[in-house]
């Protein structure tokens, strides 16, 4: 997995539209569950699994690192308003939303617009780990409660 | 009960029904919108505001309440619960044999369609290309079933039910057929459709079904067949508040706008008085504010962070602990 982080960080250095060179965290969507073992197969000696891009950075020229738009490949309003919700509960984020340009085509561009000269990197990392956060206390307090419910029944039947 | 909200604190909050219109909609508490309140993300916050209540839970559905959260949050859950939660349905059908007047391709189709009872946590997914299937990935069932003459029926009946035998075939007459290790590691769990009485086709004497099916693991934003609720849907907590006191004739016409359950009439020294009971069974038809004496001595409401949502589901109950999980998955890779 280290690998990919450094990928990451690498590629942040955004891509001049005008120039249109991007690159690419090779990632196999498909497979959740064999995802990390797969990326680390095609990360370490470039086999062409299915190598698609999920993340692309597209930034004006001429503008500072604060605006940019996200292209989130494979990803639809199930992701994009519910982090649309936590970027925008963010106390540096001037403008955040997010647009489908076409349903027959899956992806989204998610723009975000700082203030205070932070770059836009920050406040996605930032609430993409926070709604990862919510969705982990939301599956505890879930188990939680259907086991008082389920141990409540069983009370009930006694 | 007469006592109003601030109008700050109900814009926040509520979302009001109107005669003619729906206001509040859309979540406001954004940081520096409110000046005096701290709106910004606060993990302590949410999880001290956070709750879920399971109101009724069994084999065929399942109803709760979360409380504190925001829309965007809960429609992705819903989202994730129709589209993303894998399920083991029929995907191929291999047709040796079909005599009865149903088509090779609507008998596949129906096929299909039929829930499958196995834990989508215990295989994989089919690699692409994979024509064979092995026995991780794929479970395969088996139809074999003719019609025939009854021989005991009496000479003169004319019910189908006493003059053939198997002339209905049901999803209890698909049978598990394992491959590789599937009995020793499924010997416990019994594979098979969830509900045997769903009908598949109707043979008459002489027809018959010779048929093998593979399932696999899917989504169900791949085909409807995987997913495994029924309909998730939700909906906000219904308020209604009184604003001046109703009596008499007015208050029964009154009881009669809303559903049943959620206004009583009581009786207050002499005095037929309405009284709101549960709020939550209303189904909000705003039927009250056609009346022109009683639209203006109720305020309807929803309350914004409050959702009820019911999940019909096909499968076992456990796998809603899934959803949850498929989020955290989801977001995960997406993080890395």
């Amino acid at each position: 997995m280290r690998n990919v982080e450094l990928h990451f960080l690498v590629c942040s250095y955004f891509l001049v539209v005008s120039d249109q060179r991007h690159m690419y965290v090779t990632f196999t969507r498909r497979n959740r569950e064999r995802c990390s073992r797969v990326f680390f197969f095609s990360s370490m000696a470039g086999i062409d699994g299915e190598k698609k891009s999920v993340l692309e950075m597209v930034q004006a020229d001429g503008t500072d690192e604060g605006c940019v738009t996200f292209v989130l490949h494979e990803e639809d309003h199930t992701l994009g308003n519910s982090l649309r919700y936590m970027v925008m509960k963010s106390l540096d984020v001037d403008f955040c939303g997010y647009s489908i340009t076409h349903p027959s085509e899956s992806k989204i561009n998610f723009r975000i617009q700082t203030r205070g000269g932070v770059p836009a990197v920050e406040p996605l990392r930032r609430g993409l780990n926070e709604l990862s956060d919510v969705c982990q206390h939301v599956l505890n307090t879930f188990q939680r409660s259907v086991s008082e419910f389920r141990s409540q029944q069983d009370d009930v039947m006694d | 009960m007469a006592a109003t909200m601030s109008n700050v604190d109900e814009i926040r909050n509520r979302v009001i029904l109107g005669e003619f219109d729906i206001k509040n909609v859309h979540t406001t508490d954004y940081p520096g919108n409110y000046p005096g309140y701290d709106d910004t993300w606060n993990l302590q916050k949410f999880q001290k505001n956070f709750r879920i209540d399971v109101v009724q839970m069994d084999e065929t559905s399942l109803e709760f309440d979360m409380v504190g959260i925001d829309a965007a949050l809960a429609n992705a859950f819903r989202r994730i619960l129709l589209a993303e939660v894998p399920t083991m349905a029929v995907e191929k059908v291999l047709i040796y044999n079909n005599t009865s007047i149903i088509q090779d391709e609507i008998l596949a189709h129906r096929l299909g369609l039929i829930p499958i009872k196995a834990d989508p946590r215990l295989f994989e997914y089919r690699s692409a290309g994979d024509e064979e299937g092995t026995e991780i990935d794929t479970i395969q069932l088996q139809l074999k079933i003719k019609c025939t003459r009854n021989p005991r029926a009496t000479k003169d009946s004319a019910d189908p039910r006493e003059l053939y035998l198997n002339h209905m075939v049901y999803s209890k007459d698909m049978k598990w057929a394992p491959i590789g290790n599937q009995a020793d590691v499924f010997a416990d769990a019994n594979i098979g459709p969830v509900h045997g009485d769903i009908l598949l086709a109707q043979l008459r004497p002489g027809q018959e079904l010779d048929i093998v099916m593979h399932c696999v693991k899917g989504i169900g934003q791949d085909h409807a067949k995987f997913s495994p609720v029924a309909t998730a849907s939700y909906r906000l907590l219904p308020e209604i508040t009184l604003m001046e006191t109703v009596e008499g004739e007015k208050a029964e016409r009154l009881k009669r706008c809303f559903s049943p359950g959620v206004i009583e009439v009581e009786n207050h020294g002499g005095k037929v008085v309405a009284k709101v009971v549960n709020s939550r069974l209303d189904t909000c038809s705003r039927e009250v504010l056609r009346h022109d004496d009683l639209k203006n001595a109720v305020k309807l409401a929803r309350v914004r962070d409050h959702f009820i949502c019911r999940y019909p589901v096909n499968l076992d109950i456990t796998m809603f602990r899934e959803f949850v999980k498929c989020t955290v998955i989801i977001l995960e890779t997406v993080v890395n």
